[in-house]
């Protein structure tokens, strides 16, 4: 229904009626003032901006045109699905309102963006450098309505296999173990076949020929026979045990294998991954759901195929001991597989659907645990036992309406079995009492219909079997797709093949145009140019929401930029690998995270091989030696989840000694300071002293007061880069941003003194 | 308009400026508050803001100018007179305009994302949504579904759609 670009009778039409101009933009508005899908077309042809609606008779187009110059301002409102973009007149009149839906917003954007610097162009003369040279307007467009998309799909690289075969795949390296566990169990289904046998022989050849005397030696006979089951049942147990002994552990190497594989698959993935999905269910995915394939990998898939192969014998054997009472046993067979084939499609839907109520449930798990604290302060118990207990009863509620479908289900299944055997009854034995009436000329003798009752029963355990597995394997594509689709994702940031491990920074840092959004609608950065000499200490001021954490995250490449560059000496790090980047740049947040652990473990991270004098040293620097000192474990304190509680200072002063051990050539410290008392930050300041000279520094931070030693300010407005220039500087401009920022703090400090 | 007793003086205050709150609809279309400053009457374009755009449209709105600055919080639209009533209405329903799905035709699988084929209040529509991206449940029982433009579509209620709808959205649905 997304027109693959401009309509071309309207492209006709434009060119009839604006023969000089170039077409240079174009973006559907797909929505009218009364809240209709509708067509708009709004185009850029050389000096004019157009707004093409087709009328009634579809080949008409009626055309609005404003000449760029007549044009002010446009004005953009993002509402909650939509957006309009308003076209203000000089004289501040609404030219022209124009409403679309998000998915043309950056169709939309890039039509303004080229119109204002088309607008632009004449006043100034020469050609602005901030538009690409050679517009491809079909181009533009298909790539502005086809990148969200793109960006989805992209996130997913496509499973060539079914999800089951990808399960099998993980046989493979223990492919030799499996051949030989799957024979001992199809030896099983063998030997299985020969106690039936034996009591048609026992009947038929010894009993019934005793009753005329005909038999001799029978006990002897007896004994043979019943030896003979002995040990065949002996030989069967044995045979299943080494099964089962080399199924289990081949199934739980598996299981470990797929853990590691998705664990080792997640901490490449970019923190974008994270953000957007709950902690609870990529932990289930990592521990849950790889535990439910044990099951089946360990005994299902050995049980379905030795079921199967459990089945042609047994049918072989039916067939030989009378094929015609066989094929009542063989009718419902079709039936059964048509029943159990639309029963699994019923049920997996059940499947997926309690998988997503438990992975509500845990993820009120990890989102209420970490968070105790508040709810304590809250006395919120209660509460969350209750929002715990609803998504809990939801899991139940949806698992009995599974139940509910398979006992329905069950049921029905081996009532169809026992129909034929009532069937089997009815025709065969009458024809026992032939047999024996007619002195066994006709009919068939009672050993041979003892043993087909028998085989008969044996005939219904696999397929019961398999019935009983079509439940286990929708169970376990469902958990086994969530572990693929983990795998499947594609790193939102991704080293280049091609990239080099950067050689040692000197620091120099170069932003050029950088233009970044995080969810494709709002541009969080605009147009940000800098340039930053090594060694240099960079203050970011701004309210908060202004850009500066994403700049700082983007300089980490965090996230990956859609325009503009970043370059440190002069090498873009998009060309750089990921991890040799970020080795080179330390960050010191402002919630420092520490790991369960020693805090010399936690001082070293992220550094290899330090003697323990440097992690003191480290630590001194950092004005934590003191107060570590005065634990009684010293460095080995354990610190972290269920270790020592330690205060916020005290915290942030063993992340600043693990950035001063980590030796970074580029420095975050972002708002480093701010959630600890005046004392613990002059503290936390020299501290940072140690750690801030001679290395690019970007210093994050509210209290402006703390970054006084900033060799320059930057002062960021909703995204833009607003002012530039030292702590004096910057006070020089009287109604700049920055001096305003100051005057409010100062006389917020004021107030306090009062 | 009925004056609550409850109502803290300080909010009557409010609710009268509201009745004499001038909006009007200039003849470019533009939405404009007419009031006075330094003694001299102003025009200024209105923008509205919704508070709570889903669960509470009808109250709560903020009434900001063009720079985005607050110049009067609504409560209540039952507070305000038929015309200007009438004037947010529309601006509203034109800001946080989501299309409401009214019948669902088709959902398919496309690779791993998968293919909305729907009629809504506003007209046909087809639409994309991401693999792990489920509609998701609100407050007051409607569903919402999110594409993978971000563009978002309502589901009032799912009872009220026709069988087929309904057979199509129940699996993913919770």
């Amino acid at each position: 229904m997304q027109p693959e670009g401009l309509p071309k009778s309207l492209a006709e039409e434009l060119r009839r009626r604006y023969p000089e101009e170039k077409l240079f933009a174009y973006a559907l508005c797909d929505l009218d003032g009364a809240q209709r899908f509708v067509e708009q077309w709004l185009v850029l042809a050389g000096k004019y901006l157009l707004i093409a609606e087709p009328d009634q008779r579809k080949d008409i187009w009626k055309i609005q045109s404003f000449a760029l110059p007549e044009i002010e301002k446009f004005e953009v409102f993002d509402g909650l699905s939509s957006s309009s973009l308003h076209l203000i007149g000089t004289t501040g009149k609404l030219l022209a309102s124009l409403r679309y839906s998000r998915r043309q917003s950056r169709a939309v954007s890039n039509v303004q963006f080229v119109a204002e610097q088309k607008r632009k162009q004449p006043k100034e003369g020469t050609a602005p450098n901030d538009l690409a040279k050679d517009l491809d307007p079909d181009e533009e467009y298909k790539e502005a309505v086809l990148k969200a998309v793109e960006d989805a799909k992209a996130m997913l690289s496509m499973p060539k296999l079914g999800v089951m075969m990808r399960l099998l795949s993980y046989l493979l390296p223990h492919k030799g173990l499996v051949i030989f566990a799957f024979s001992m169990a199809a030896l099983m289904a063998c030997i299985q076949l020969i106690p039936p046998y034996l009591t048609r022989v026992l009947v038929d050849d010894i009993i019934r020929p005793l009753e005329h005397g005909k038999t001799a030696d029978p006990y002897y006979w007896l004994w043979l026979i019943i030896g003979g089951l002995a040990l065949v049942y002996g030989l069967g147990e044995l045979l299943s045990f080494i099964r089962l002994r080399i199924m289990s552990s081949v199934g739980e190497k598996i299981c470990m294998r797929l853990r590691q594989d998705i664990y080792s698959h997640m901490q490449k993935l970019s923190l974008s991954y994270f953000s957007a999905r709950p902690t609870g269910t990529l932990i289930a995915r990592v521990s849950s759901d790889t535990d439910r394939l044990w099951d089946f990998l360990s005994f299902g898939i050995i049980d379905i195929g030795v079921s199967l192969l459990q089945m042609i014998g047994v049918m072989a054997a039916l067939f030989l001991q009378d094929w015609s009472l066989a094929i009542f046993v063989i009718l419902p067979l079709p039936v059964m597989i048509v029943m159990f084939y639309t029963h699994s499609v019923r049920i997996q839907v059940h499947f997926l659907r309690i998988w997503r109520k438990w992975s509500a449930m845990t993820a009120v798990l990890s989102d209420v645990i970490p968070g105790i604290r508040v709810v304590k302060a809250f006395a919120q118990e209660e509460k969350e036992v209750d929002r715990f207990n609803r998504k809990n009863r939801a899991v139940e509620e949806e698992a009995q309406i599974l139940h509910k479908n398979w006992t329905r289900f069950w049921p029905t299944v081996v009532m169809l079995m026992h129909t034929c055997t009532l069937i089997v009854w009815m025709v065969g034995a009458p024809r026992v009492i032939l047999n024996i009436t007619s002195r066994g000329t006709e009919g068939i003798p009672l050993g041979v219909f003892l043993a087909f009752i028998g085989y008969m029963w044996m005939f219904w355990a696999p397929v019961q079997h398999l019935g009983m597995m079509s439940r286990v394997i929708n169970r376990v594509t469902t958990s086994a797709s969530r572990v693929f689709d983990v795998l499947d994702t594609i790193p939102a940031i991704a080293s280049k093949p091609d990239a080099t491990t950067p050689p040692p920074f000197n620091g120099h840092v170069c932003f050029e145009n950088v233009t970044f959004t995080y969810d494709g609608v709002r541009n969080v950065l605009k147009g940000i140019s800098f340039d930053v000499k090594p060694g240099e200490m960079i203050g970011l001021v701004g309210t908060s929401g202004s850009g500066k954490t994403t700049l700082v995250n983007l300089l980490c490449r965090f996230y990956d930029l859609k325009d503009g560059r970043i370059r440190i000496d002069g090498c873009d790090i998009r060309d750089m690998e990921i991890a040799g980047l970020r080795r080179q740049i330390g960050v010191v947040l402002q919630e420092p995270y520490l790991f369960h652990g020693s805090i010399a473990e936690n001082i070293s991270y992220g550094s290899q091989d330090v003697s323990l004098r440097n992690i003191i040293a480290a630590a001194k620097a950092a004005n934590a030696h003191e107060f570590i000192c005065g634990f009684r474990d010293g460095y080995e304190t354990i610190v972290g989840e269920r270790g020592q509680t330690l205060s916020g200072g005290e915290r942030q002063r063993i992340s600043i000694a693990r950035a001063i051990l980590h030796d970074p050539r580029i420095l975050v410290l972002d708002e480093a300071t701010s959630s600890v008392d005046t004392e613990t930050e002059k503290k936390i300041q020299e501290a940072l002293q140690h750690l801030v000279s001679g290395r690019t520094t970007f210093a994050i931070a509210h209290r402006l007061s703390t970054l006084s030693r900033a060799s320059r300010l930057f002062v960021l407005e909703k995204g833009k880069l607003v002012e530039q220039g030292t702590h004096a500087e910057l006070l020089a401009m009287p109604e700049g941003a920055y001096a305003k920022l100051h005057r409010t703090q100062v006389e917020l400090q004021a107030n306090v003194a009062v | 308009m009925s004056t609550n007793q409850n109502i803290p003086e300080k909010e009557n205050i409010a609710a009268e400026i509201m009745e004499h709150i001038d909006l009007f609809r200039r003849e470019d279309g533009r939405l404009v508050l007419r009031h006075e400053s330094d003694g001299k009457p102003v025009e200024t374009p209105i923008r509205v803001a919704c508070c709570f755009p889903w669960a509470h449209r009808e109250e709560l709105i903020s009434l900001r100018d063009d720079k985005g600055k607050e110049l009067m919080l609504v409560e209540s639209l039952a507070q305000l007179d038929d015309k200007s009533r009438k004037l947010i209405t529309d601006e509203l329903d034109n800001a946080f305009f989501v299309p409401l799905i009214t019948e669902v035709k088709a959902i398919e699988r496309q690779a791993e994302l998968f293919l909305w084929r729907v009629e809504t209040n506003a007209g046909p529509r087809n639409f994309l949504t991401g693999h792990d991206e489920h509609p998701r449940k609100l407050p007051n029982g409607r569903i919402l579904v999110k594409d993978v433009s971000n563009d978002l579509y309502i589901i009032a209620d799912p009872k009220t759609l026709n069988a087929k709808s309904c057979r199509l959205l129940w699996s993913y649905l919770d």
